[in-house]
Parts: structure tokens; sequence; C-alpha cells
């Protein structure tokens, strides 16, 4: 047994619980199981590095958490002692408060906890006239922008895994940020048209470094940083027998290289595309994934070729689900006049921030200080600001009032969609007697209209 | 007496990522000294750092346009002229914030430059968050 899966000094009411979700990224593996072993020991069984340690801290006796309020408002320095705990009622009342009092206020996060989290989220920004947006906005917000531009060719891990024979990871590195990716659903699993598993498939990995999950390919391609556009169209123009030159100009990639993944994927009968944040948060943004779907539409007329993007947060494709039937947009949605509006560049948070365009932030699930460019960041220093989390953050330091909540997934049940858009039940391994963020944002929405008087 | 010559500073490219340490340690909690030390890590290419100087856990100054910081390097191979970044609050000191219109800053993909530090310390979490108490 690895070292990696004990877990001591456990909670006494913890008990066996097989086929539990992990909340952390958009695999959603939903095999974990939690075994208790002994008077004061457990085991986190089938678990990656990154949700043992998610397990490990909701399953293990800590200090309590409680809910703090800002002694002076206003008073922003690092230390705790500007901090005084408070009774759940009162930091509501003040959450109320400063929501009514603002006439932009930003809900942001919302990707790391369940739909019916999001749900009642959205309707606290209508009901406050809101911007309310998520952390897609930070991660594959320009893959949407393209989809919505382009469309896109895809089908569930399910089928990945039953038919693919050629991965291709472009601008991603499961090996560290989707730890079981390639284990459950692509490189090695056997599937029904893919017996062999590994010895079945081929995978090329695009990158502008040598990575971990370099050291599975069976071709990998190094190219410049800020040019992955350029080698997309040199590949499409491959596919349509067009000449290239002998190195495909300022990406440091040879037209040997092209041709070779070229005839990789005419001879694939089930091509597999994964994307990460390599192509959206460099130089082209969403044009890198339009020409990514635009090449993927092409092969289609010969092949099958089916495209997805890595997503991160364990619930970020959920909130975009939860985004669009209730407001018609998956981001950035502008609720400040009555109707939504969509606008990314204007009603996204960094874009916000940066233009001083906000005067209250409310936070669920997320810990933008730690994330977003510093002088984005820089407008929690100056700005009322809400949070909800399990854990104490470095956007909670930055709080006025600061909720812990039940973890959702360990703590609290919910649903969440995998990154290829199916809807996982997340279990409660243990009992917390924190409410969920799901409750905490459902009573300020009740408290608000309270104080408004049904206005 | 000794004179200590530092190598001219490198220019190279900055990518922020995930790694598996960072992953972990984020869940471990962000106020955790195993977090801080994961986000003060900058990847360095081995032969980079030869030219450089430097060894394994010297501290380097990354520079961009928008900052800087300095960092403790660690050497990969096979990344001539790239540097990553785990994601943190290191990360975010170096990033610029435009989003030419689309919601996205530039997280990788950034011109930055590495010099060898005289300082012996990585930039402390409390000095980048002290940075932001005042507000802009």
């Amino acid at each position: 047994m690895a070292e990696e899966e004990k877990v001591t000094n456990i909670k006494p009411d913890l008990t066996d619980v097989t086929d539990v979700t992990c909340p952390f990224c958009g695999n959603l593996c939903d095999d974990i199981h939690i075994k208790r072993t002994g008077d004061d020991e457990a085991e986190v069984h089938h678990a990656c590095g990154v949700g043992y340690y998610k397990f490990k801290k909701f399953i293990t006796k800590g200090a309590p958490r409680k809910n703090l309020l800002r002694k002076k408002s206003g008073d922003k320095k690092a230390s705790d002692d500007t901090f005084k705990e408070a009774k759940l009622d009162a930091c509501i009342d003040k959450a109320a408060e400063l929501l009514i009092a603002a006439k932009k206020p930003v809900l942001f996060g919302w990707a790391s906890t369940s739909v019916e989290a999001i749900r009642e989220g959205i309707a606290l920004s209508e009901e406050v006239g809101g911007i309310i947006d998520q952390t897609t906005s930070v991660c594959h917000g320009p893959s949407t922008l393209a989809v919505q531009d382009v469309g896109i060719s895809s089908c569930t891990l399910g089928t990945v895994l039953n038919h693919a024979d050629l991965i291709i990871y472009w601008g991603c590195n499961p090996s560290e940020a989707h730890l079981r990716h390639m284990s459950r659903y692509t490189v090695y699993p056997r599937g029904a048209f893919r017996e062999k598993g590994r010895q079945d498939r081929e995978v090329v990995v695009v990158d502008v470094r040598e990575t971990s999950s370099t050291s599975v390919a069976t071709q990998f391609i190094k190219v410049d940083p800020n040019t992955d556009y350029e080698l997309v169209h040199a590949l499409r123009l491959a596919m349509k027998g067009e000449e290239l030159p002998d190195e495909i100009p300022g990406t440091g990639v040879t037209k040997k290289q092209v041709m070779k993944l070229a005839q990789r994927l005419k001879r694939s009968k089930f091509c597999a595309f994964f994307f990460g944040l390599g192509l959206t948060m460099t130089r082209g943004r969403h044009r890198n994934i339009d020409a990514i779907l635009s090449l993927g539409a092409e092969l289609n007329k010969d092949t099958k070729v089916v495209i997805r993007p890595m997503r991160g947060h364990y619930n970020v494709a959920g909130a975009a689900e939860v985004f669009t039937w209730q407001t018609g947009y998956p981001y950035a949605v502008d609720l400040t006049r009555g109707y939504a509006r969509y606008n990314p560049g204007e009603t996204s948070l960094v874009d916000l921030l940066v233009r001083d365009d906000a005067d209250c932030l409310f936070i669920v699930a997320s810990d933008p200080v730690a994330h977003l460019p510093k002088e984005a960041a820089r407008r929690f220093g100056n700005l009322p600001v809400i949070v909800i989390d399990p854990h104490a953050t470095i956007t909670s330091k930055f709080a006025d009032v600061y909720f812990p909540c039940a973890v959702t997934g360990v703590e609290s049940e919910g649903t969440a969609y995998r990154m290829d858009g199916v809807p996982i039940k997340l279990k409660k391994v243990i009992d917390s007697d924190l409410p969920s963020d799901t409750e905490i944002v459902a009573n300020i929405l009740e408290r608000v209209k309270k104080k408004r008087g049904g206005k | 007496m000794g004179f200590l010559i530092l190598a001219p500073p490198i220019k190279c490219t900055l990518v922020t990522v995930r790694t598996a340490r960072q992953g972990e340690a984020m869940e471990m909690g962000k106020l955790t000294q195993e977090y801080q030390e994961e986000c003060s890590t900058v990847l360095m290419d081995e032969d980079d750092m030869k030219r450089l100087r430097v060894k394994e856990d010297s501290i380097v100054k990354v520079t961009t346009k928008t900052g800087s910081v300095e960092l403790r390097v660690r050497p990969v191979t096979n990344s001539p002229g790239v540097i990553a970044v785990p994601l943190g609050p290191w990360a975010n000191s170096l990033i610029p914030s435009d989003t030419s219109h689309t919601g996205m800053p530039s997280y990788k993909g950034i011109p930055a430059e590495v010099s060898a530090s005289m300082g012996q310390a990585i930039t402390s979490l409390d000095r980048l968050l002290g940075d932001l108490y005042g507000g802009a």
C-alpha cells in the first residue's frame, strides 16, 4: 500500500464509503474508496495525490472553522487581529447589507461547488443586480468563445476510452494537472475496441517544454511559445496536401514532424484531441482554439475526430451549464440592467477589476487573489469582499465577511459536471456542523429580499 | 579576496503552470509552507542554469514588464529558453493584466529575463500581499 493512502487522526464518525467522487479536477473520478481501518486510521484508495490531500484534510480532526467579520470596516491589514469571530446570522446580515449597498457587485467563483449552489448564486445576482462570472473567464473562457464561433465535435470520455486509437494532448500536461486522465479515460485503459489498452493507441503531445506527460508520447512536438496558431495552420495545409517549407516559420517545428503527425491523423480511425491552457492563455487565445476546432471539422471528412478542452475545476463545466440554463450565457453575465448581457472583455472579472468597475466582491469557492494578475488582485485591498469557502484562503485574508462552509463532495452532497458534460453525484463522506455554500447563499438571498421588504 | 562575477541575464519566455506538488500543497492549505515553497519555485532548463552560473536551489530574479520576484530555481531538461512558475502569488506578480478584450490575461508566453540574484531569500508572501493591502 502506498504511504499516501494512509490517514491517521481521523474524525470519530467516519465510516467506510465507496464510489466517492473526488471534487478536485474535471476528471471527477468516481471510484474513490474511503476505508476505515482502525480506531484512528483510515485509507484513501484510488485517489491521485491531490485527491488524497483533499480528503485527508477534511476527514481528520482539525481546528474548528469560524465565521469571521472585519472588526472595523475598510481596515484591510493582513493581521488576523483585525477579524472577530461572529455568529452565522450576523455574517449573513452583513453580507446582505454590503450587497444591497453596492451598485455593481461582482459574484465570482462557482466552479468548485455544486450546481445547486450555482443556481442560488444566479438568483442572488439577479436580485442584487450584479455581474456573475465564473473561473472559466481565466481558464477556458477563450475555448467557449471559439466553440460559439466554430462549433465542436465532441463525445464523452467513455467513448474515447472504447474507441480512440490516437490521443493528442496539445498545450496541456495531464500528468500534473489531471493526474488520472491518462489512466482512467484515454491512454492506458482497455476499451471495447481497444482491447490491448496502451498498445492499441498512439499518443502525441504538443507543448512548449518537456513535461512528465511528454515521456508517455509516441511523438512529442516541441513548439516555440506563442506559435501554436501557426503550427495548427501548417497542419491544416499538410492535411490538404499543400507544400510546406522545411521549417515551419517561427514555430521551431520541422516539415518532417508535421507530416508525421498528418500521417498519423490520416490513418487513425478515431482521434481524440485534448487541449489545455497552453492554447487559451497564450497569444491568439480563442483564435488558437478556432484553428484546432476548424482542423477537427476538416478531419471529420476523412476520419472520426473529437475535441475536448481539459477543464480544470471539478464543476467548471457544470457552472457553464447552469449559467446557460438560467441566463442564456456561460460566464461573465451582467445582470445590472435587469436583463442578461454577455461581453467577455467588459463583463469578465479581470477587466472589471482593472477598470475599477466593481464596488463589491462576492467570492464563492475560489481564490482569485492567489490566481489573478497583481494589478487585478490589488482591488481586493480596497473593496468590500465577502468570501464563502471551506478553507481559509489568500482571498479570505482580504474579506470583510468570511463564511467557512461544508466541503461539497466531502461534507455535503451535490451534483457536478465532468469535463465531458456528464453530470455526476457528489457524495457526503462525513457530517459537518457547518452549512453548505448552497445554504449560505440561499440564506443571504432571503435576507436581501427581507431587508428590501420584497421590493 | 574573491570577486563574485555574475553571468549576464538570460532572456526567456515565462509560462505559468500547474504542478502536481502545487495541486497537493494547495489542498493542504495556501498558507502552508509546502504551498509557499512550491509556488516560489522557477523551473529552468539545466543548460540555461549553467549559462547563468546558478545551481539547484539558488535564488534567481525573474523580471517581466509587470514586475519582478526572487524565486528558487529547479532544473528541468530539454526546455531551453522557457521558464515555468507554478500558479500562485509569485507568478501573479509577473503577469500582465491586459486581456485583449477576451477576459483572459496572458498567463503564458510572457517575455521575461532571469538573472542570478545577490539576495539570499525568495520574495516573501507577506511582502507580495503587503503590496495589495493598500489598494490601487
